[in-house]
Formats: C-alpha cells, sequence, structure tokens
C-alpha cells in the first residue's frame, strides 16, 4: 500500500468553544493532534465529543477560538473543502447507491478519470474485505459490511484526516474487537491521522496513540493509554478509565514528586499528580489489579484488612477486602491462586509497591 | 379480539355500500350504454379510437396534462425542499401557502386567475403601463390559461408526497457528502433527486391522474378553445346528446386512471409516500 502513502496533518484546537445559546458544549479546548497519530476523544455522553468531531469536520461553527491544520487556520473553511474523511455514527452510507458507487463518490467528485475509479474503487473494496459485495446496496448488508463500507469510502480519495465518530458502538462485541484490530491495521497502511470517537474506555485503550477524555465540554487530560490509565490527573479520568479503589489520605508529607501520608494507623508512599496540593483533600488511587495480598516486600505499602466478599469473573478472582477504618478496598487477584482460595472472612495484608498507587487531588 | 373485528366491520360496512350505490351501480350503467348506444356492439370504442376529433382531444389531454405534471412536480419539489431543509420561518410561510389554497373553491381559484391573466386583466394592464409590451399577451381562453390554473391548483398535491419524501432523508447522508468532496449542486443532483425518486414519480402521477380529470378549470380558462377529455365527454352528454360516445371514453378514462394507479402502487408504497 506505499502507493496510497501521503502527507498527513496535524490538527490544532486553539482556545475552542462551541456554545448553544448560555449552553456551553465546548469551552476553552486547547489540543493538538499530531500527523499521523491515533488521536482517541473518549467521554461521557454528552461531553462534547462529537461537538468537537464535527467542528473539525467543518459541519459545526465554533462559537470562539479556531481550529489549524498544520499551523493554517480553517475554522471557517466549508467541509466540502478540507478533503477529511469521515465516518458518521449509522455510517451514513448512500441507500441509493450500490457498495462500489459509494465508496467512488468521492473520487467522481474529485474528477478522477473513470479508470482510475474503478481500479482503486476495486483495491479498497477488497482491502476492506467486502470483495464480491460491490454490486449491493447498503441495505442488503450487515452492519458490520456497512461500517467497512463508510471505511472505504472515507478513505479511498487519500484525506489527509480521518474523523470517526463512534463507529462501532452498534455492532456486538465480537464484531467490535475484529474491526478494531482492522482498524489499527488500516491506520497502519495509511500513516494518515485518525481522530476516533467513542464513549468505551476499554475500544479507547486498545487503539489509541493520545487519548484526550472530555467531560463537561472540557479536556481533562490527553496522554497516551498507559498515561492517562496509570497517571489520571484527576479522580473523573482515574474513574472514567475503569475500576480504581479511591482511598482518603491525610497528614500528607509532599517531597520531590512523592507524598507520605495516612490512612488510619497506616502510612502511604505514592507519586504525586499534578494538581495534588498539600492541604488539600488528598486520595490515593490505586487499580484493583496493582494489589496482591501477602508479606509486603521492602518499601511496599501495606493495609490490614478483612476480606469481606469474593466475585468471580472467569478470568480472575475480585476480593473485596474491609479495611479496619470501614474504607472498602477491591483487588484482582489470579483465579487458582493461593490468595483466590482463601475464605470470606480471613485476615489479609493488602500490598503494593510505591509506584502502583497514585495521590490526587480529590476534587468531588 | 374477533368481538372487536366485528364491531369494526359493522362500523364500517355503510362505507362499501354506499360507495357501490353511488358510484359502482351507477358507472355499471355508463358502461352498458357504451356497448349499446345507439346500437349494440364495438362501435363506440371504434370511433374512441379511429375519430379524427376524438383522437385531437385524447392527445390534447395527454400534452397538457404532461406539461401540468412538470410544471406542478418541479414548483412542488422547490417548495417542498425549502419546507423541509429551509430555516424555520420560511418553513412556517410555505406550510400556510399551501394549506390556504385548499379552503378556496376551484371556482373561485379559477376566475381569479380569469382576472389576473385575461387581456385587460392586472398582468397585461401592468405590462403595458410600464410599457413593456404595446398589445396585450392573450393567455387566457387557450392551452396556456389552463394549464396555469390546472398547475395552481395540483400543486399542493405534489407538495404533500415529496415534502414527505425528503422528510425520510437522512441529514446525515447529506452531510457525509458534503464531507466526501461534494459542493451543493452535486449534492442535490446525485444525493437529494435520486433518493426522493420515489416521491418524485408518486407526485407526477397522482398530478396525472387528477390532471385528466379537470372539468371545470379548463372550462373556465380555456373558454372552450382547448377541450380536454372530460368536457369533451360533457360536451357528447349534453350537448351533442352522443351518451354511446361519452360513456365509451368515460370508459377508457376509467381504465388508464386505474392503469396509472396500479403503476403508482407498484413504484412507492402509498403509506410512505403520506406517511
Ligand atoms: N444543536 C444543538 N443544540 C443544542 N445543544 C446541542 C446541540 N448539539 C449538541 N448539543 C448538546 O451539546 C452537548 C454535547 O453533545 P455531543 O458533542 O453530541 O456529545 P457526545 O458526542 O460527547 O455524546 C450535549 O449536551 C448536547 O445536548
Ligand atoms: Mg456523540
Amino acid at each position: 500500500m506505499a502507493a496510497h502513502q501521503h502527507r498527513a496533518s496535524q490538527l490544532s484546537a486553539v482556545d475552542l468553544g462551541k456554545a448553544y445559546g448560555s449552553f456551553h458544549a465546548l469551552r476553552d479546548l486547547n489540543l493538538t493532534i499530531r500527523a499521523g497519530e491515533f488521536v482517541t476523544l473518549l467521554g461521557p455522553s454528552g461531553s462534547g465529543k462529537t461537538t468537537f468531531l464535527m467542528s473539525l469536520a467543518g459541519f459545526t461553527d465554533p462559537t470562539s477560538g479556531r481550529i489549524e491544520e498544520d499551523g493554517v487556520d480553517i475554522t471557517h473553511r466549508p467541509a466540502d473543502k478540507r478533503n477529511f474523511g469521515m465516518v458518521f455514527q449509522g455510517y451514513a452510507l448512500f441507500p441509493h447507491l450500490s457498495v462500489a458507487d459509494n465508496v467512488a463518490f468521492p473520487l467522481k467528485v474529485r474528477k478522477v478519470p473513470s479508470a482510475d475509479i474503478a481500479k482503486r474503487v476495486d483495491e479498497m473494496v477488497k482491502r476492506v474485505g467486502l470483495a464480491g459485495h460491490a454490486h449491493k446496496r447498503p441495505d442488503g448488508l450487515s452492519g458490520g459490511q456497512q461500517q467497512r463500507v463508510a471505511l472505504a469510502r472515507a478513505l479511498v480519495f487519500d484525506p489527509a484526516v480521518l474523523l470517526l465518530d463512534e463507529p462501532f458502538s452498534a455492532l456486538d462485541k465480537s464484531l467490535r474487537e475484529g474491526l478494531q484490530t482492522e482498524l489499527k491495521r488500516v491506520h497502519r497502511e495509511t500513516g494518515t491521522t485518525f481522530v476516533f470517537v467513542t464513549h468505551d474506555q476499554s475500544e479507547a485503550l486498545a487503539l489509541s496513540d493520545q487519548i484526550a477524555i472530555f467531560d463537561h465540554g472540557r479536556l481533562m487530560q490527553i496522554g497516551s493509554p498507559r498515561e492517562v490509565y496509570l497517571r489520571p490527573s484527576s479522580r473523573f479520568v482515574a474513574e472514567f478509565l475503569g475500576r480504581i479503589n479511591l482511598v482518603p489520605i491525610t497528614d500528607c508529607a509532599f517531597s520531590t514528586g512523592r507524598a507520605t501520608g495516612r490512612h488510619g494507623e497506616a502510612a502511604i508512599s505514592a507519586p504525586i499528580a499534578e494538581g495534588a496540593r498539600q492541604g488539600h483533600h488528598l486520595v490515593l488511587a490505586v487499580r484493583p489489579e496493582h494489589l496482591r495480598v501477602g508479606e509486603p516486600g521492602a518499601g511496599d505499602n501495606a493495609l490490614a484488612g478483612t476480606i469481606s466478599d469474593k466475585v468471580y469473573n472467569g478470568a480472575e478472582m475480585n476480593l473485596q477486602v474491609v479495611l479496619p477504618t470501614g474504607q472498602r478496598i477491591v483487588l484482582s487477584v489470579p483465579d487458582r491462586s493461593e490468595a483466590a482460595a482463601l475464605p470470606i472472612g480471613s485476615e489479609v495484608t493488602v500490598c503494593w509497591p510505591v509506584d502502583g498507587g497514585y495521590i490526587l487531588a480529590d476534587d468531588e | 379480539m374477533s368481538n372487536t373485528w366485528g364491531r369494526y366491520a359493522i362500523l364500517l360496512a355503510p362505507l362499501p355500500l354506499l360507495l357501490v350505490l353511488v358510484y359502482v351501480l351507477p358507472f355499471l350503467g355508463v358502461a352498458k350504454w357504451s356497448f349499446t348506444d345507439p346500437e349494440v356492439g364495438l362501435g363506440q370504442y371504434v370511433r374512441v379510437f379511429t375519430d379524427e376529433t376524438v383522437r385531437s382531444v385524447v392527445i390534447r389531454t395527454a400534452r397538457v396534462c404532461a406539461i401540468v405534471t412538470i410544471a406542478s412536480v418541479t414548483l412542488a419539489y422547490a417548495i417542498s425542499y425549502n419546507w423541509v431543509f429551509g430555516p424555520p420561518g420560511r418553513q412556517r410561510l410555505i406550510e400556510y401557502c399551501v394549506l390556504i389554497p385548499f379552503w378556496i373553491s376551484v371556482l373561485i381559484r379559477a376566475f381569479g386567475w380569469l382576472i389576473l391573466l385575461r387581456n385587460n386583466g392586472i398582468i397585461n394592464s401592468a405590462l403595458m403601463d410600464i410599457g413593456l409590451i404595446s398589445r396585450p399577451i392573450t393567455m387566457v381562453r387557450n392551452e396556456f390559461g389552463s394549464i396555469v390554473g390546472m398547475t395552481h391548483f395540483l400543486v399542493p398535491f405534489a407538495v404533500f408526497p415529496l415534502a414527505s419524501a425528503m422528510r425520510q432523508v437522512d441529514a446525515r447522508v447529506l452531510q457525509a457528502a458534503s464531507g466526501l468532496g461534494a459542493g451543493r449542486m452535486r449534492i442535490f443532483w446525485t444525493v437529494t433527486v435520486p433518493m426522493t425518486l420515489p416521491g418524485i414519480i408518486g407526485a407526477a402521477l397522482i398530478v396525472y391522474v387528477f390532471a385528466i380529470g379537470f372539468f371545470i378549470t379548463p372550462a373556465i380558462l380555456s373558454g372552450g378553445r382547448s377541450v380536454m377529455v372530460a368536457e369533451f365527454i360533457y360536451l357528447q352528454l349534453f350537448q351533442t346528446v352522443n351518451w354511446g360516445l361519452a360513456s365509451a371514453l368515460s370508459v377508457m378514462l376509467l381504465v388508464v386512471v386505474v392503469l396509472l394507479g396500479f403503476v403508482l402502487h407498484k413504484v412507492v408504497r402509498l403509506d410512505k409516500l403520506f406517511g
């Protein structure tokens, strides 16, 4: 596919805002999407992801700030002059055209010679695994197949950017995973900048180079999947990305990049998040899979408690432990491990390395 | 369940009964005349297909109806487009303009056009006053007058199926076309029009069927100079007193209308057309 390698654009939002009357769907957004990256916009429903994507596409007019493509202001450039591919929620295929004609549409618009069109459409249809369906109308295809047509149509003209709005949300889980792998491959092959919207955190973690997390029209954090998962900058991000224990910490003493405080009788050390300040309400954030039960190693944090519940979920055993303070924490341990076999009521010590947790400002 | 059905059946029964009584039975009488008046046989039908006058009336009817259909559907398409996709203020305005004609009688509308279009009417006077023309343009008492009056009457009937077809177009599909690089004109011709094609065909057939049976509007606006089938049947009945020919033409007219109705039913689903 080297023949289709071409320039990809860098996109920036500068102080971008969109208000509907007094309601701000998007506010003060500053964000740079580097050329060729796979960036996911993640957030709960109504957090402004679609609004931002539509502003990038040119279908929504921002009410403040600007959008730049490779440093050029494109805020008010009409959608049909942007040369971005887009996969809509619900696909928005042309119902009156065959698969091949759907895919050919952007090439016809660009007045590509018809011999070229036939060749590129054929290639693209094969690439998304729809050879043999080219003559069918969209309503004769399954959801997954329609999704592939939408992808083919959005990529066939080698756009500088591909925008995708929850492309997999209507598909069932097994199909979704297959398509995720394919999308990742297409991204590698084309080298195009991908901006992908989802409200599914595991999808975001699996696919992205960068994840931008939105809430109430604001960008909460942007970083690599590992950064946002392991080093969330706020309680919202920590909770949104998956199960996490949030344990209140008092009497915190800060040193460089790290703090030591107390929960009940126990002393706890952890790295600190950017927004966390001495004297504020602080919480320790630690994911269930980073905790274990047993003897703490040198320098490990440790909390003593009692197993109060056990839930088996197939891959692992989730133990709920009650601390003397009444705080409950959840840890997941491999099924068939010694810890998983402990009965409810056992006295245990929960421990984890200092770097396994993270101290956050308690913003709620 | 069956009880409810039974009750509905009783409530609905008078309707088909009424239809049989006031339409089907009288029409069977008309059909009988077409084979018996003045003598038993197919003579009147042979005339329908061979008589020069009948032929010219049929051709004129077909032509006028075709022109009226094209004009009505084109105008209705523009109106529906603005009704469905236009800004809210414009949508409201169009609602009134489409609905109000329904409250005004055919007769009044025809005379209204007469006042506008005749030689000393408003349009000709205005054009002469500003010096654009030196003598009046004949716009009524000819085919043109009929076409204008009929088109005006039929546009609203085409608006409903077209607007309904346009409402079924997913706005995101139009957005997608624009995102793929298509300008407004291209989107209109390659996406909007093809996607509303069933509505266009439906509207055209409805207008054509209505137009074929038009009587009052062409009679007033063409002043008997551009006689169409319906008026011709009337003349055969009440002036020439050739009931056999009138009946044969009526039967043929019904056959054509039923055929067009059948095509309409095949091409588009009626419930979708007005849904
Ligand atoms: N045209 C509009 N008018 C008023 N409010 C809107 C409009 N479009 C979106 N919104 C509001 O903006 C917020 C963000 O919407 P959206 O960007 O679609 O969220 P997301 O895609 O993250 O679910 C929502 O609360 C939504 O109700
Ligand atoms: Mg959305």
